[in-house]
């Protein structure tokens, strides 16, 4: 037991204090990252993104022999999950994930490094103690999910980590949605999903698969159905003409 | 793997996930459940005829039936964020692996042909 303790400590203090050299050289000052999470992820993976109804599911990482890597995101969670997930995987792949031996907790170092690097401590400190001063502490855990566009949850969480006293505050963010109305804040889009299928990497090769001739329209169409199914109709649409130009002209 | 095995995998673990018997699977092959029993447990080989057929049962293609997919996983390694819970999300990420895979084929194809 006492080991296991010992293993999630020392997850937490490595994640923690990579968050940090990853902050000095990613954000030029103290700021919330928020939705700008998916940029720097879309710049070390392929990002997909993914549909799928299933509030369990929130992502996946793939990685190819070749070193290629692959993000999955669900984009059935709210915007907020969405974006933390984003972060979660990013530990993933970091070379701090590399560097640690396989005894490593990886799922709470990449947690709490997605905690570390969404609401960085010097900015959470100042804020709770500006905000303690004009709002009530539920009032102030909304506003600061707002700003840096995490989950309510992960607010919590990283307020007491840094050792702020929230007793009597545990709400699951649909409970958190409630109290928003309780105190008459307005609703906020980054509670709704915003539904996105979309693997662009994948979209590249296939239009250039199709341009040297090495899958057929209707190949490309059916490859793109689902992640850009406006070409895909476009592809599809071209491909009739094509074939009814093709009888006219035989006739 | 040797096909067989691929074979058996693949049905004992549709057949788990689709909550389908050994009696259900004899019926839709028109043979005994002792012989789904045995060709299950790899003590008798499946005929090369049955594959086909065990195929259609499945709602699958031959080639898919018998691709050994842990030669696949092994060229991928996934780490699912959550778990996946029902049917439905398990397939979807099967897809996703699919997809992968042909992104992966279609752009060595254009770095061997530049």
């Amino acid at each position: 037991m006492g080991k296991r303790m010992d293993r999630k400590k020392q997850a937490e203090a490595v994640a923690e204090a990579f968050a940090a050299d990853f902050l000095a050289e990613t954000t030029a000052s103290a700021i919330f990252i928020g939705s700008h999470i998916e940029r720097i992820l879309a710049s070390k993976a392929n990002v997909i993104y993914q549909y799928v109804e299933d509030p369990t599911y929130y992502g996946a990482a793939v990685s190819h022999e070749s070193g290629t890597q692959f993000i999955a995101l669900n984009t059935f969670h709210s915007l907020r999950v969405r974006y933390f997930t984003a972060a979660h995987e990013l530990w993933h792949l970091s070379e701090a994930s590399q560097l640690q031996d396989e005894h490593f907790d990886h799922e709470r170092a990449a947690d709490r490094f997605a905690a570390a690097i969404m609401l960085p401590k010097a900015i959470m400190k100042d804020l709770w103690l500006q905000f303690k001063k004009l709002y009530e502490p539920k009032e102030s855990v909304i506003l600061i999910a707002d700003f840096s566009e995490v989950p309510y949850e992960a607010v919590v969480r990283r307020l007491k980590e840094l050792g702020i006293s929230l007793s009597g505050i545990s709400f699951t963010e649909e409970e958190w949605k409630n109290e928003r109305v309780k105190l008459d804040l307005s609703e906020s889009t980054l509670d709704v999903s915003q539904r996105l299928e979309r693997f662009t990497a994948y979209e590249r090769v296939v239009e250039e698969a199709l341009e040297n001739g090495v899958v057929d329209s209707l190949g490309a169409s059916h490859k793109l159905k689902k992640y850009n199914s406006q070409l895909a109709k476009k592809l599809q649409e071209q491909e009739m003409k094509r074939v009814a130009e093709a009888e006219q002209h035989e006739t | 793997m040797r096909t067989n095995e691929v074979v058996i995998e693949k049905v004992k673990i549709w057949l788990q996930e689709n909550g389908k018997s050994h009696q259900w699977l004899a019926e839709e092959l028109n043979i005994s459940k002792a012989l789904v029993g045995h060709m299950l447990s790899g003590n008798r080989t499946i005929q090369p005829k049955r594959i086909p057929e065990l195929a259609k049962v499945l709602g699958m293609s031959v080639n898919e039936l018998m691709e050994d997919s842990s030669l696949n996983s092994k060229r991928l390694v996934v780490q699912l964020r959550g778990t996946t819970s029902n049917r439905r999300s398990k397939q979807e990420v099967q897809e996703l692996l699919f997809v992968i895979e042909d992104y992966l084929g279609l752009k060595r194809g254009q770095t061997n042909g530049s």
